[in-house]
């Protein structure tokens, strides 16, 4: 989760640079606490590499969540 | 019609440009808003456009440059931000209306450092004298009326120097000149989209080394339960809804002189300036405001005409095909320190797309516009 639009898309471009497929949404309205946010999607086995990537560049992130079996988005722990 | 005006508006764009906004109207939304693919597509343009103005003018990242409606708007945000009633404002006697009349409205006290035109080694010694206790510096990059480039690095230099927070408006200067904002260390820089960067009108750009107060309030797509502006860049300094077809324009706009290459395209615009005012300086009744050193002065060149009123020749050269500029061009501070102020001058201002014929062409038709007016 990020806390700007631009802030997301930058970090977009850096994970698809490094090689993980991402795609910007808008985060659900349950975990958007703040209001409007936006998140980036990618699969769940390139999280560590993306969280490295992130803090490399630089790209202060939000929570992160992972979607259940039914759908609803649950915080993890990183 | 030979267009000279760009220093108002680059009139001439780039096909790419048309296009691009073309298609923005037909195919994207409001960026921030919605996430479906209309909103997507808007959101990625914009986000393009930053980093395509990052790279040109070497921004550490994206999120630095804000955008405007105008430089003027951007000049606006930046002088808010650092200026309070009754601090110290040092500027250049080259700028113009967009720099002045928010500093007098914010009831500034304003030090112009007044120095002959091309004379840039005095220009740098007169903010050396001023800047200690100034509370920020504004700096023009080139005038607008005259083409002359100022000493901006060693202007930022002292400004660094004497922990001054410096403002450029690189309004004349933005598309037609090299600059690196990242190098000068300045707190703002400021430029429309419409004219050297060959945008669309109604898209300007603020490139921020700081985070500033915001100027204007409302939905900025993010953070949205926060009662006040967010804090973060570009949001903070963007409420309202973007213009997306402008912002497309000005992407295109932007690399079109990125693929062209801004060295190749300063020369091209002295090239053209040259010609014509080698032609120009023939006659003796045309006094022609340009700097013996080339590097001083960009694309933009004033005259003035013994017993010619400037509007009157203006209007001619316009009839007779030839789009120009007479009076104060909006910055009154510009001729005062000139000279220039009770007569005026009509400014001719080249782009990329203006060729060496219709410079040497624009040169006859004055002469012959002169001619007339004079018999």
């Amino acid at each position: 989760m990020f806390r700007s639009l631009t802030y997301a898309q930058r970090a977009m471009h850096v994970l698809e640079r490094g090689g993980v497929t991402v795609v910007l949404v808008k985060a659900p309205q349950s975990v958007s606490k703040a209001g409007c946010t936006y998140g980036l999607r990618l699969r769940p086995h390139h999280l560590q590499y993306s969280l490295e990537l992130l803090k490399k560049h630089n790209l202060p992130h939000g929570k992160v969540y992972e979607y259940t079996a039914d759908g609803k988005p649950e915080e993890v722990q990183v | 019609m030979i267009y000279l005006d760009c220093a108002a508006t680059s009139l001439q764009k780039p096909r790419t440009v048309h296009r691009a906004v073309q298609q923005a109207l037909e195919t994207m939304a409001s960026p921030g808003r919605g996430g479906h693919p209309a909103a997507m597509r808007a959101a990625d343009t914009a986000y393009r456009c930053r980093e395509a103005l990052a790279e040109l003018f070497h921004v550490p990242s994206p999120e630095q440059v804000v955008f405007t409606f105008n430089a003027t708007h951007a000049l606006n945000l930046a002088i808010n931000d650092l200026v309070s009633s009754g601090d110290k404002v040092v500027v250049s006697g080259y700028e113009h209306n967009s720099v002045m009349r928010p500093l007098y409205q914010r009831n500034a006290r304003v030090e112009i450092v007044r120095t002959p035109l091309f004379a840039s080694e005095e220009m740098v010694r007169g903010f050396a004298k001023a800047l200690p206790g100034a509370r920020a510096a504004v700096c023009t990059a080139m005038s607008n009326v005259f083409g002359y480039i100022t000493p901006i690095g060693e202007i930022a230099e002292l400004c660094r120097y004497y922990r001054v927070p410096l403002i450029v408006d690189a309004s004349q200067a933005a598309g037609s000149l090299p600059m690196n904002f990242e190098e000068l260390g300045a707190a703002y820089m400021a430029m429309p989209g419409h004219k050297g960067l060959l945008g669309p009108q109604g898209t300007g750009v603020l490139l921020c080394g700081r985070v500033p107060t915001p100027l204007l309030a409302g939905g900025s797509g993010s953070d949205s339960r926060n009662p006040y502006m967010p804090a973060l860049l570009p949001d903070r300094l963007e409420a309202g809804t973007h213009n997306i077809p402008g912002l497309a324009g000005l992407l295109a706009g932007v690399e079109y002189i990125r693929a062209t290459g801004i060295e190749r395209i300063a020369a091209h615009e002295r090239a053209v300036r040259n010609g014509f005012v080698r032609r120009l300086q023939t006659m003796d009744a045309v006094k022609v405001f340009a700097a013996e050193a080339a590097e001083l002065q960009g694309g933009v060149v004033s005259i003035q005409c013994e017993g010619v009123d400037c509007e009157i020749l203006s209007e001619a050269l316009g009839r007779a095909g030839v789009a120009v500029r007479g009076g104060l061009h909006c910055a009154p501070c510009a001729h005062e320190t000139a000279g220039t102020g009770e007569l005026g001058t009509v400014r001719f201002s080249f782009s990329p797309f203006n060729t060496q014929q219709e410079g040497a062409m624009a040169a006859e038709l004055t002469k012959h516009c002169v001619n007339n007016l004079k018999t």
